[in-house]
This record gives structure tokens, C-alpha cells and sequence, in this order.
């Protein structure tokens, strides 16, 4: 068995380094918090960097990635583990969780608040200066190995009351707030990660930027670096920039048609 | 029909007003020349017009018998409408104005041949505005038809039909919008001219020496509007190079524009050689032959920077008056600079005071949670100055600076806080340490003041009536037992409001109900039940291998589908200040009733309070419906009655309908305020005071387990929403015709 969790750990493991530029202090804050076997929790909106964040803090410490997307049907035992059946043989399984933990591994919970307050409980124990993770149908308590680090993600952009997290979570965890990359940071993401010529991903953040300035007039939220590359990449395609414009940014965005027909305007002006 | 027949019959229409008889005698006598289709067809929309104002009224009949031949009856209801949103934005005369010239304000803008309206493109080009500057720029058509700006709101003609092609009038005004945030942006309005500059204006002129900003510099020249135009030609290199790079799209599409533009003038003036015509023709076209080199003589301002070169400008250019000014004013407009220094000094003023009181906020926030927040490295509090850290990006090296300067990097700066330092610090430079020491000197008083509670002036409760604190942010503290609020019941009247509300949206009714239904059978299936529809395969499976391990299996092994009960309790407080008059009010229960209706279907305990007052000592809450009660007539009635009253204090009415929530057990509780501006009072109830107290009244009611947001109509969003509501919990609704289906869709977003 150990060995299908060997197996099972290595395929979590981060071989080449992913691209990440920092936009601020925030990766000597997690590698501080790593040392200090803090948890951390990420905030910011959506595709700003939050995953890609954990994915190269993972690199640098050269620890397995587990990353579980939260959604609300998530249970504990999903995230512990179980046991099966097999012959007529009862077999546990660990759950993500267990597996970082046992490990060593990091274990990140993507949009932490997706999932049902209950739930996301479990990971109190873990989350404070006692780090173990009691398994109450094994009857064992797993203390965590320095190497272990929690993660949580989480947008708190959302207008919905039920989407909140419990101050008792909150109030565990080291906050690295995320914002969307400085221009100049961002238009070199763009570039890098779209593959496209610098002065068309400076105009591409331009046009994100005057997304983002939208919120008072009813956007949601502006656009997202994820949605800026989207574009670049169908760019790449030989699409036309309108379209790869309107395709990849403006129509993700919004079905408002002022607000689309605005954005449309932008485009125009600025390409 | 006879004349007193038809007088009789429109008495009936405006009943129970009596108009004046020779008023109507008047308007009777119009009315007898025109065909009796057309005529009943016009007298149709009286009840509509009369509630809202009977000048207004007798206008439209007037104008309506002169339109007779040209507008088809049909046309009439749109018509209508327009004069009515005209009406209710811009008054009396601009209603009269624009019925003045049927042909032009209405039928051909309707026919689309008569250029661009800017209240038709308004909704997409106010986004595009604020998305291209990132400011809280709004634009608004000017009376007069020019086009200037104050450097919050840019004012354009209130049509633009320079050209033959829609496109090319709505691409000509966005480029004129765009060269007027330019002139925002690249600081023309913001100039601060120096001792020298006066010195040389009063050694040309013969002006006395004065100082001042720009308005009084420009105030120095013979033609002081010709200086402020010319002014901005100077600027327009600068400005226009800035256009170019940040926009270059719009840019190369406009150019063939001014291009025409600038051939016709010239064509019409036959001026070759006019020197304004010239520079703009160097300025704005692609060069065609390369500029000459070493040509300074007709050069607008290259860079931000000396004036000195300015009078030169000026006295060369002063006298070529009508030539291609024509295009000049076109382009840039007839600036108005001292509505600039005084727009500029008053949104200073507002940052100021506004900065200063959040600080001192913050700051005694961050005192009194003092050593708790300690908890050392990477505990909880450490967490709190990471967020500063990563938010404001680099902090690094300011600890050298000013005491007060390192105070705000130390401190976790809340996100409506750091907009208006931004703003602060794009026009000043720097946050000045005197908005700081102000700021932490009004946390320490606030923080003496608020131990002790305020005895002075306290009222004497008339019986069934509440007595509330009120929050003073100067002080930080609360005054004690301030506010009077009296509960009151509205007088039920009878009226077909609802039924004739109903009608109108029967279509938007149905839609919201079957939304609203699907809220309630909002059905999901749960996992591990002990009954249930269906075998839950992984509760089965964990079953077998428990069992198998020796534990005794759970015999949770079903699978269920279950419909939610949502358990949510709803209040709904709904602004009856007088500036609900008209429309605003209208609409307001219009979207009361349709909620009503949907709210019936959705299952959800729901109840409606109107609220106003005068001074302290007088706030009203008015009962429409309790959370009990149900939806019937008398709930219909009293809808009806809501109607405009006296001022908006918002504090005692949240705090009551706190307390009032606090009572019920539903899981959910909402409050929900409906309102149409910045909450005022008689007694001093206004501006910051009034907002700070507002939002403490609702940080009270969040903290007491309440869910609060609020739903404005309002023209424009405004700066202080995210800070009185706290960002994500309200919404504006700058139509108010969409007031009705964006609420509901608003409530049921909230609660799914």
C-alpha cells in the first residue's frame, strides 16, 4: 500500500519550474511562512495568479502540489479518506489531505469557500500550533511533518452572503492578498505566458485595466490576467484582434449590452 | 363635440384638480381644430401627465395639436415618454424646449437621421469614459450646447449631427470626450502659473500683479475666454501625443473626421494661411509633407511645463478670429476654468475631510485592538500587516520618512481609504502630513470623548416611539439617546396603483415568478440520508469496507432529494423622502408591488417599512407590512400610499429594523434599504456626518448577525456608496425604468 501512496505522491510532484513573476514580496512571505509551518491563505480575484502562485512555491520547496477544487458537495471523507472493499478485504484510502500530510507534501484547497462551512472545519486542527489531522475511523491522530504546508484560496469579490468564510477559519491563516500584476509586471506575463510581441500585450493590459475601472458601472469584475492570455493565445492563432479581443476578453466578461457595447468601444480605440 | 362637452370631459381626466377655467378654455379651443381621432389620441395621455405636473400638461396639448399633422398617433405614447424623462431630468423648461421642435428632437432622431443624441449612447459611452481614464468621469449634455468640462462631469452638446453618418457623429463625440479627459488628465485645468508668469502677462497688458491659479492667469488677458481656448490649442500637441499612445485605435479613425472638417472650414472661409487652421491641420493630421524643422513660431506646449511661452501664443493668434475657430471649438470646447478650480477645490476638500475621518478611524480601530492583534510572528495579527504589505505593493524604505507617512505604511489602509489617498496623492503629490496629525488627533480626542457618554441635549421620548444613539464620526463617539423614531401607520388608500402596476408588467411578472419558483423548489439531493429515493453507492461502499473492518456501519445509506427550506427573513426599508417625488417614487412602488408578488411565490417572510422624518427629534417609520403579516389588500392600499414626505435620515430606521430582526429566528436575515441618494436631515444630517452615521448604523446590524445591502437610484454611482454600504453590498440602478426587474433579480441573486 505504501507504495501505491508513493506513486500516488510523486505524480503530484512540480518537475519544471512554472513561470511566476512576483508582484511583490509575497514569495519571501510564503517561503517565511513555510519555514515557520504557517498556513496560508490567498485571496484575490479570480485568474490573477493565486494557483500558479502555489504551483511555484511548491517548485521552490520541492514538495508534492495536492490540490483540491472545493465544491459544495465536498465531504470530509472526501478529503480524509475511506475505506473500500476489495475482495473481501476492507482497504483504506487516504484522502488528499491525508496523503499532504503524511507526506509532506502541500495540500491546497482551491476557492475554500465553495465548500459547505462544515466541511472545510477539518482543517482547523491543522490550520493552528498544533498541526495534526485526527482520522477517527483509523483511530489515529497524524501529526504533521515540518514539511507539511496548507493552503487556501478564495475570491472575495462575491456579492453572496452564503459565500463567506467563517471568521474561526479565517483567523488561522498568514493572508497573502492578490491583486492584478502592475502594468508593466503584467503586459511581461502576458507576453511570456501568450507568446505574443510586448507592445500588443502592453495594449491588451491597457484594454484590462479599462475593464477593471468598470465595477462601479456594473461589471462584476474586470478582466483577468487568465482571460488576457486567453486572448494572446488566440492571437497566436492568427485570429484578428477584434475577435480574438471579443472572443477571449469582452463576451466572457458580461451579457449587458451597454456595458459590451462600451468594451467593444475600447478595443476599437485602443487597437 | 360641443366645447363645454369637451371641457366636462377633461375636467373628468384631471379630477379631482379643478384647472383653471380660461386654462383650459385655451387649450380646448387648439384641440377643436384638429381631426377627433387625433384629439382623443392626445387627451389619452393626460392622466399620465397631470399627476406630475399640469403646466407640463397644458404644454403638451398645446404642442401636440401643432405636431398633429406630422406625428402619427401611434408615435404618440414614445413621444410622451421622452417628455417625461426630459421632464424629469432637467425640468420644466428643457420638458417645453424639447416638445418645442417635434421634428428635430423627435421624429427624425426616431427615423435615425439626425445625428448622435447624447442621452441615447449615454449608457455605453459613460462605461467607455470611465474604462479608458479609470476616473468617476460622467458626462451629461450641456444646455447650451457646448462642450466644456468642470473635471468630474464633461458636458457635450446634447446632439452632435456634424456629419452625415451616425457613426461618424458618435466617433467625432468620443473623440471630443476623450480630448476633454485628456485635458483632465494631462493636468491643463490643474496649472499653478507662478509669480514670473504674472509678472510678464502685467509688463504686456499693464495688469496689475496677481496671483492665483489658472483662472486668475487667464483672467489677465484682454479676452480672458479667448486666452482659455487658446489656452487649450497651446496644450493640444501634449494632450493629443497622449490621445495617440493611449489610444491609437480611435486615433487613425478620427483623422479622416478632422481631416473633412478642416477641409470644409477652409472651404467655406477660403482663409488659406489661417494660422489656428494651420496648427490644428499640423497638430492632428499625419504629417503629409514633413513638418519644416526648426519652425517654432506656431508651436502649441510640446511638454507639461512654463506658461512663459503662452502670451507669445496668444497675441499671435488672439485676433485671427472667425477662420477655423470654428473647428477649434468644435474640438475643444469653451472651457470654463473657473468652474474647474472651484470643482477641483471642492472634490480637495472632500478627500480632505473624508481622508482625515476614516484615518482617525482606522486609527482608533487599530489602538483599541492594540496588543490583541499581537500575536506574534505569523499569528493572526502578523497576517494583517502582510495584507498592507502585499496590497500597497512596495513599502520598502519609508520607514526614513515622516513620522506620519511611516504611520500609514504601518497601517492597514482599508480599500475605500487607499482610493481616496490615491486620489489625494495624484492631485497633491503627496498625502500631507497635516490631513495625518489631523487624523490622529481626532483618534485620540474621538477616543477621550467616547468613554464618557453624551448627556447633553437628550430628549424626552413622546410614548411609543424608540429612543437611538446616533454616531458622531468628529467625535468618535456616539451621542447618546439622540434620535426619536416614531412608529407610524400609513393611511390605506384606495387605488387601482397596483392592479394598473400589475398589468404593465404582467409579462416581467410571470418570468420573475417562475425565477422565484424555482428558488423555492430550489430541490438537491443529500447524501447519507436514512430513507430516501435511491441507494447511496459511496455511503454504501464506506458501509461495506467499515464493516469489514470491524466498525459498525453507519446506516446513513440513502440518497434523497430534498427541497431547501431557506428559512430567510427580509426587510425591505424604503426611502419616502420628498426627493422621491415624481418618477423615482413611482418606480419605487411599482418595484414594491411586482416584489410583493414574487416575494408571495418564493415563500420567504418579507416585510416593508417606509421611513423619513424631520430632525432628530421626528424620524418616522412608516408600516406597510409586517414580517407576518400577509399580502392582501390592505398591504396593496398601503403600498399606494407611499408617497414623498420630508427628509432621510437613515440611521434610527436601520437601527430599528436591527433590533426588529434580531427578534426573528430565521437563519438568513437581510435588511435591505431602498433609497435615492446620500441620506440629509434638517439638523446638521448631511455629508460625512450622515454617512458615517449611516454606515455605523449598519456596521451595528452586521455585527448583529444581519445582512445588509442597498439598492440606489441614483444618476451616477457615487464615490462615498462603497464606503457607506461596504464594497459588494449595494448596487445602483441609474435607470430608473429597470428599477422594477433589477431588484428582484437583485434579491434573488442575494439568496441563492
Amino acid at each position: 500500500m505504501n507504495t501505491t501512496n508513493q506513486q500516488r505522491i510523486e505524480e503530484h510532484r512540480i518537475l519544471s519550474e512554472p513561470f511566476y513573476l512576483a508582484q511583490g514580496n509575497e514569495v519571501e512571505l510564503a517561503l517565511a511562512a513555510a519555514r515557520e509551518q504557517l498556513p496560508l491563505l490567498l485571496k484575490g480575484p479570480t485568474g490573477c495568479g493565486k494557483t500558479r502562485f502555489m504551483r511555484y512555491i511548491a517548485w521552490r520547496l520541492g514538495r508534492p502540489l495536492i490540490t483540491v477544487s472545493c465544491h459544495d458537495d465536498l465531504s470530509t471523507s472526501d478529503l480524509i479518506g475511506r475505506y473500500l472493499v476489495k475482495g473481501m478485504e476492507a482497504m483504506w484510502l487516504d484522502g488528499p489531505l491525508t496523503l499532504a500530510v503524511r507526506h509532506g507534501a502541500i495540500c491546497y484547497l482551491d476557492e475554500i469557500v465553495e465548500a459547505r462551512k462544515d466541511t472545510t472545519v477539518v482543517i482547523h486542527p491543522l490550520a493552528d500550533d498544533r498541526r495534526e489531522l485526527p482520522v477517527e475511523k483509523l483511530g489515529m491522530i497524524y501529526a504533521a511533518p515540518p514539511e507539511f504546508m496548507l493552503a487556501v484560496s478564495y475570491n472575495p469579490g462575491y456579492q453572496s452572503v452564503l459565500k463567506d468564510l467563517k471568521p474561526s477559519t479565517r483567523q488561522r491563516f498568514v493572508s497573502l492578498s492578490f491583486t492584478y500584476p502592475q502594468p508593466a509586471l503584467e503586459s511581461r506575463i502576458v507576453m511570456t505566458e501568450g507568446q505574443i510581441e510586448e507592445t500588443l500585450a502592453a495594449r491588451l493590459v491597457r484594454l484590462a485595466g479599462m475593464t477593471r475601472s468598470l465595477k462601479e458601472s456594473g461589471l462584476a469584475e474586470g478582466a483577468s490576467t487568465r482571460l488576457l492570455i486567453q486572448a494572446a493565445q488566440l492571437l497566436r492563432q492568427g485570429l484578428d484582434i477584434r475577435s480574438a479581443c471579443r472572443a477571449g476578453i469582452i463576451d466572457s466578461l458580461t451579457d449587458d449590452p451597454e456595458l459590451l457595447e462600451a468594451m467593444e468601444e475600447m478595443v476599437q480605440s485602443i487597437f | 363635440m360641443d366645447l363645454d362637452a369637451q371641457k366636462q370631459a377633461f375636467y373628468e381626466l384631471v379630477s379631482p384638480s379643478r384647472p383653471n377655467d380660461w386654462e383650459v378654455e385655451e387649450v380646448m379651443e387648439l384641440l377643436a381644430g384638429i381631426p377627433a381621432d387625433y384629439r382623443r389620441a392626445l387627451l389619452a395621455h393626460v392622466p399620465t401627465i397631470w399627476p406630475i405636473s399640469h403646466s407640463l400638461c397644458f404644454s403638451f396639448l398645446g404642442e401636440g395639436v401643432k405636431g398633429a399633422s406630422r406625428c402619427p398617433p401611434e408615435l404618440l405614447s414614445e413621444w410622451v415618454r421622452q417628455i417625461l424623462s426630459r421632464y424629469e431630468e432637467s425640468g420644466l423648461r428643457a420638458a417645453r424646449d424639447f416638445m418645442g421642435d417635434i421634428d428635430t428632437n423627435f421624429l427624425q432622431p426616431l427615423h435615425g437621421n439626425a445625428g448622435v443624441a447624447v442621452d441615447a449612447i449615454r449608457g455605453a459611452m459613460v462605461p467607455y469614459l470611465r474604462g479608458v481614464s479609470g476616473l468617476a468621469l460622467d458626462l451629461a449634455a450641456d444646455g447650451q450646447g457646448r462642450l466644456w468640462t468642470d473635471t468630474r462631469t464633461i458636458f457635450v452638446p446634447g446632439r452632435q449631427r456634424l456629419f452625415a453618418e451616425r457613426v461618424d457623429n458618435l466617433l467625432f463625440l468620443r473623440f471630443t470626450v476623450i480630448l476633454q479627459w485628456g485635458y483632465i488628465a494631462g493636468g491643463s485645468f490643474r496649472r499653478q502659473p507662478d509669480g514670473r508668469d504674472f509678472a510678464a502677462l502685467a509688463a504686456r497688458y499693464g495688469t496689475g500683479a496677481g496671483e492665483g491659479a489658472i483662472d486668475a492667469y487667464l483672467s489677465c488677458f484682454p479676452d480672458p475666454a479667448r486666452a482659455g481656448q487658446l489656452l487649450l490649442l497651446f496644450e493640444l500637441p501634449r494632450v493629443f501625443d497622449l490621445i495617440r499612445r493611449e489610444l491609437p485605435g480611435l486615433v487613425r479613425a478620427v483623422q479622416p473626421l478632422c481631416q473633412r472638417l478642416l477641409a470644409e472650414d477652409q472651404g467655406r472661409c477660403g482663409r488659406r494661411g489661417d494660422q489656428v487652421h494651420d496648427l490644428l491641420r499640423s497638430i492632428l493630421l499625419p504629417p503629409d509633407p514633413p513638418p519644416p524643422v526648426g519652425d517654432h513660431r506656431l508651436q502649441g506646449d510640446g511638454e507639461s511645463g512654463a506658461l512663459s511661452r503662452f502670451p507669445d501664443f496668444y497675441d499671435r493668434l488672439a485676433d485671427g478670429r472667425a477662420g477655423a475657430d470654428h473647428v477649434l471649438t468644435l474640438l475643444v470646447g469653451e472651457p470654463d476654468f473657473i468652474a474647474a478650480r472651484k470643482r477641483i477645490e471642492q472634490t480637495r476638500a472632500e478627500d480632505r475631510e473624508q481622508f482625515i475621518s476614516r484615518l482617525a478611524g482606522v486609527l482608533e480601530q487599530t489602538r483599541a485592538q492594540g496588543p490583541a492583534g499581537e500575536k506574534g510572528p505569523g499569528g493572526a495579527g502578523r497576517a494583517d500587516s502582510i495584507v498592507l504589505t502585499a496590497q500597497g505593493g512596495d513599502r520598502h524604505g519609508e520607514q526614513e520618512e515622516a513620522p506620519g507617512l511611516s504611520l500609514l505604511a504601518e497601517i492597514e489602509l482599508p480599500p475605500d481609504l487607499a482610493a481616496v489617498r490615491q486620489r489625494i496623492e495624484a492631485d497633491l503629490g503627496e498625502v500631507p502630513a497635516s490631513y495625518i496629525q489631523a487624523a490622529a488627533g481626532m483618534a485620540g480626542q474621538g477616543r477621550n470623548l467616547a468613554s464618557g457618554p453624551e448627556t447633553d441635549g437628550q430628549i424626552v421620548p413622546p410614548a411609543a416611539s424608540f429612543v437611538y444613539d446616533e454616531w458622531d464620526y468628529r467625535r468618535a463617539g456616539y451621542r447618546k439617546d439622540w434620535c426619536v423614531l416614531v412608529e407610524k401607520e400609513l393611511p390605506a388608500v384606495m387605488t387601482d396603483f397596483v392592479p394598473l402596476t400589475l398589468h404593465k408588467y404582467r409579462g416581467l411578472k410571470t418570468r420573475v415568478r417562475r425565477q422565484f419558483e424555482m428558488l423555492r423548489t430550489a430541490h438537491r439531493f443529500v447524501k447519507r440520508r436514512r430513507y430516501g429515493d435511491d441507494i447511496d453507492f459511496d455511503a454504501m461502499v464506506d458501509a461495506l469496507g467499515d464493516r469489514q473492518a470491524g466498525f459498525a456501519p453507519s446506516d446513513r445509506l440513502f440518497i434523497r432529494l430534498v427541497r431547501d427550506h431557506r428559512d430567510i427573513a427580509a426587510l425591505f426599508l424604503v426611502d419616502m423622502s420628498n426627493s422621491t417625488e415624481g418618477w423615482v417614487g413611482r418606480m419605487i412602488k411599482e418595484a414594491l408591488v411586482l416584489l410583493c408578488e414574487v416575494m408571495e411565490v418564493s415563500g420567504d417572510r418579507y416585510g416593508i417599512y417606509g421611513f423619513s422624518g424631520m430632525r432628530r427629534s421626528r424620524c418616522e417609520l412608516f408600516h406597510v407590512k409586517h414580517l407576518h403579516e400577509v399580502y392582501g389588500e390592505e398591504v396593496r392600499q398601503r403600498i399606494g400610499a407611499i408617497g414623498p414626505r420630508e427628509y432621510t435620515r437613515m440611521g434610527p430606521p436601520i437601527r430599528h429594523l436591527t433590533r426588529m430582526l434580531q427578534g426573528t429566528d430565521a437563519r438568513l436575515r437581510l435588511l435591505i434599504t431602498l433609497s435615492d441618494g446620500k441620506p440629509e436631515d434638517y439638523d446638521g444630517y448631511v455629508d460625512v456626518y450622515a454617512i458615517e452615521d449611516t454606515r455605523k448604523a449598519l456596521v451595528e446590524a452586521r455585527g448583529a448577525g444581519i445582512h445588509s445591502f442597498c439598492i440606489t437610484v441614483d444618476q451616477t454611482a457615487q464615490d462615498y456608496l462603497a464606503h457607506m454600504y461596504g464594497r459588494g453590498n449595494y448596487i445602483f440602478v441609474n435607470k430608473i425604468e429597470n428599477l422594477p426587474r433589477r431588484m428582484t433579480e437583485f434579491y434573488r441573486l442575494l439568496t441563492s
